[in-house]
């Protein structure tokens, strides 16, 4: 359910309605600023303690935190919801790749190489990954000194320093001044030293506990000692049957901070997948297991996550769905429905038929663009449904695309009667072709193919690839 | 009630601690009565107020020459969400004993909680896997087809080896080659054939699934609760607009019935609710909410899943019924499939892509699977084997373990 009401945060504005902020009243006010599309210094006829008073109580159960500096700074957390529906994720899962001092130079260049360079464009936006995590395996100072230089030398991304030795730790730390680094961990054995690390270098500091308990009671202990940046680890590392535990872990600290208001849970959550290599050995076993341990952590409300794998068929998976559950589910992840010109078409060009739901127009678009075709487009409304999802939902009829081409007055922009449909939608070929009275092709499975086939089948193909 | 949340938070400061030393707050057009504050106030935000106040009482943080102010212990307590009813459980597959020739049946739903929240309730069913087979050869994946190299045009042949070499404990008969335009039109009647035969060679409990024209799945569903009849399996699926003509096969051969609604709550509720005043008992129909792909809508079905199997155990007597989900729509997203070295081997790939869309069901709300993909499957069961935990019987990994990676 959601946490705050428009009418419980009403009561602490001015209630004058002066419009001041841009909004129509002090209750649309309240809406949008429960929805975070505004904040409480929007309001100018408040008193700086009335606004301080409206900022704690929007604060959200899942405070949000800064980590890194400078233009790679990742914000994590800022979370108000269990489950996406119930508003939409905020700040998406950081994604770290480990490093360990221990690896010689060749491969910590190419880890740190990969980390910097991979990335996919979906929908518009470049998917990336966020950090490096350096683990000190080695136990010897200098060789964690020598791997971070190489580190910070190689890329720009936040970091997150592993070890759980207080002397290794400030060494770490002297390298990284100003910078707001991550500790991976402070435990119940370390804990002071840490406390006291993370405050004298400014960094941001992990609690690790498998006792929700004692990580509140940690949590109490370095909120005292004045830390504001910290991250909770609810012991994430698996081995077998331990995975059940930590998800429930998560799931128990996560409700408790979000649906009971427990403040001393309500911080960041960071899990290690990363660990699965440890007992798997098989190595595409491993990167295999480890993007569904992930994927778990993702699901279950992780803001962090530490990987190992490399392989980009393993990391694909991972930035993709962490784009679809941060997608705000309030907004329709549609295109308009009307007939796009691609190219330049002509009375001769191809008739494509396809969907309003936005990735689908995206990848026929960019898929025709890439291969020079001219061509016309239909963009059907099928509320927002992928071709095979729409079909089953019976959002993509032949009445629609007959209505469709009406409306659009397709026949009056091309002189031949030929469509190419997608084949997730084949089976409306029949009906199709007896309701609108056009010639259907099916022209292959995926976009990527319709510059194959028009290029074998379509006759006039001076209207399809120009000069 | 300032006094008992003082005691029960170990000392932390709540706003009503700071009212009880003012009593009443004025702001300029905001009065804040004590009683009504039950937010607790952040740290930072409680210095900030009690210096504005002038100070603070004795004891209290902040106040000046007080000594520093104790932290006590945390005490969590595991917070237990209240449901008003279970999902409801259903039996795939008849055994001699029920009047069928199955070697044995499975059962699905029954949850009590969301998925794995072990700490709430016992799982009561594990989730099934049930693996597709289809009636006609068709362009699989090479990932996919390297599994069932030469048996892919006998579905006999195939649904054996899914069983024997791939350990199957369910299978899906797709009769694609009914369809009309993407098939081969065959009649129902040489489906009710094949099924008959399946039957015979095969001894595990089964879903038939239509082809997905929703013409031409009535006439070929109706012959096939016939050829299965006293068999049990799971017909695959009636829709919004063609429930009427399936069920009264359904309940004429006590078979279970697949209820499509495409990612809507409000369609699923019209189509079992139908289903239910056609005469088809409560315990025999299975939702399908639609699983879209990873990257291509795969949110949508969390969330659909989500929202549906919370109504349920809020009391939506529509709706508490167990979620199949067909995973194995994810080969239709070309990331699953198609080769780009940018995006690494596909032969790895494609299963991960499946496996990854069906941990999002399975952790969403699915009872039972559809999929294509043996080592897809076996991950995904693996995994939910792991994550059925009923006591805290293990130890997580140290951190130094990984740190050091021993």
């Amino acid at each position: 359910m959601p946490r705050l009401t428009p009418m419980m945060i009403y009561k602490y504005l001015p209630g004058r309605n002066c419009e001041a902020c841009g909004e129509e009243s002090c209750m649309a006010l309240a809406l949008k600023l429960i929805q975070r599309e505004k904040t409480p210094e929007s309001c100018a006829s408040m008193t700086d303690m009335e606004r301080l008073v409206l900022v704690d109580i929007l604060t959200p159960p899942i405070r949000e935190i800064t980590i890194g500096s400078g233009a790679t700074a990742i914000k994590l957390g800022g979370e108000e919801v269990l489950y996406r529906h119930e508003l939409k994720y905020f700040n998406p899962t950081a994604i770290a790749i480990d490093i360990a001092d221990t690896m010689d130079e060749k491969t910590i260049k190419e880890r740190i190489e990969f980390i910097n360079t991979f990335s996919i464009e979906r929908l518009g936006v470049i998917l990336n990954l966020d950090m490096v995590a350096i683990r000190c395996a080695s136990d010897d100072p200098a060789k964690f000194k020598t791997a971070i230089e190489l580190t910070m030398k190689e890329t720009d991304k936040s970091l997150m320093l592993c070890t759980v030795d207080p002397k290794l730790m400030e060494e770490g730390l002297k390298l990284l001044k100003g910078k707001n680094p991550v500790m991976y961990t402070a435990t119940a054995k370390n804990f002071d030293a840490f406390v006291s690390l993370a405050k004298t270098y400014d960094a941001t500091l992990v609690l690790y506990s498998k006792s929700p308990s004692k990580l509140g009671t940690m949590v109490r202990k370095a909120e005292a000692a004045g830390l504001t940046r910290l991250v909770l680890d609810p012991a994430t590392g698996i081995t077998g049957k331990a995975l059940g535990n930590s998800i429930n872990r998560m799931v128990k600290e996560r409700r408790a901070a979000i649906e009971n208001g427990v403040k001393e849970l309500g911080y960041p959550t960071l899990t290690i997948p990363s660990a699965v290599g440890l007992t798997e050995e098989d190595p595409v076993q491993a990167s295999f297991m480890e993007t569904l341990v992930a994927s778990i952590h993702l699901d279950r409300f992780a803001d962090m996550i530490v990987l190992s794998s490399v392989e980009p068929w393993s990391v694909l998976p991972l930035l993709t769905l962490r784009q679809n559950i941060y997608t705000d589910p309030r907004t329709e992840p549609t295109v308009k429905a009307e007939l796009y010109k691609i190219g330049d078409p002509d009375e001769h060009s191809p008739v494509i038929l396809t969907v309003n739901f936005s990735l689908t127009y995206f990848t026929v678009e960019g898929d025709l663009r890439r291969s020079g075709v001219s061509a016309w487009l239909i963009v059907l409304d099928t509320n927002g449904f992928a071709v095979d999802t729409a079909v089953a939902a019976n959002t993509m009829s032949a009445d629609d695309v007959k209505k469709f081409i009406d409306d659009f007055k397709v026949e009056e922009k091309v002189k031949h009667r030929k469509m190419l449909i997608p084949a997730l939608a084949a089976q409306l070929r029949g009906d199709l072709e007896d309701t609108t009275g056009w010639e259907i092709f099916v022209a292959g499975r995926d976009s990527s193919e319709i510059a194959g086939f028009l290029k074998d089948k379509w006759e006039w193909r001076d209207s399809v690839w120009k000069g | 009630m300032a006094e008992e949340k003082k005691d029960t938070k170990n000392g932390a400061v709540t706003i009503s601690d700071l009212m009880s030393k003012v009593k009443r707050l004025e702001l300029e057009n905001v009065s804040i009565e004590a009683d009504e504050l039950v937010l607790e106030l952040t740290p930072a935000l409680t210095q900030v107020l009690v210096q504005m106040m002038g100070g603070a009482g004795p004891g209290m943080a902040g106040a000046p020459g007080a000594p520093p102010k104790k932290v006590g212990p945390f005490k969590f307590e595991t917070p237990i969400a209240e449901w008003k009813q279970d999902i409801l459980e259903l039996t795939i597959g008849a055994t001699k004993e029920d009047g069928g020739t199955r070697d044995y049946s499975v059962v699905i739903g029954g949850q009590k909680t969301m998925p794995f929240y072990t700490f709430e309730a016992k799982v009561p069913n594990m989730p099934v896997f049930s693996y597709d087979i289809f009636d006609m050869e068709l362009k699989l994946p090479k990932a996919v087809r390297m599994y069932y190299d030469g048996v892919m045009d006998s579905p006999v042949e195939w649904a054996k080896t899914a069983i024997e070499r791939y350990n199957a404990k369910m299978i899906t008969l797709h009769l694609i080659s009914t369809d009309p335009i993407n098939g081969k039109d065959t009649s129902p009647e040489d489906a009710a054939a094949l099924i008959e035969d399946m039957l015979k060679e095969i001894k595990v409990p089964m879903i038939i699934s239509g082809s997905g024209n929703r013409k031409k799945d009535p006439p070929v569903l109706v012959k096939a609760a016939e050829a299965a009849s006293g068999e049990r399996v799971l017909l695959s699926a009636a829709l919004n607009d063609n429930y009427q003509s399936i069920a009264p096969a359904v309940i004429e051969h006590n078979h279970a019935v697949l209820a499509l609604a495409t990612m809507d709550p409000a369609a699923q509720k019209t189509l079992t609710r139908g289903l239910v005043v056609e005469g088809v008992p409560r315990n025999s129909i299975v939702m399908d909410t639609f699983t879209g792909s990873l990257g291509y809508g795969v949110e949508y079905t969390i969330t659909t899943m989500e929202r549906i199997r919370q109504m349920a155990f809020r009391g939506d007597k529509d709706l508490n019924y167990p979620i199949l989900s067909g995973t194995s729509n994810a080969w239709a997203a070309r990331e699953a499939w198609r080769k780009n070295d940018e995006w690494g081997e596909k032969l790895y790939r494609g299963p991960l892509w499946e496996a990854t869309t069906g941990l999002m069901a399975l952790l969403s709300g699915a009872d039972i699977f559809m999929m294509l993909h043996p080592g897809a499957i076996d991950a995904l069961r693996s995994i939910a084997e792991q994550l059925l935990i009923e006591e805290d019987d293990s130890k997580p990994m140290k951190p130094e373990q990984w740190i050091k990676g021993v």
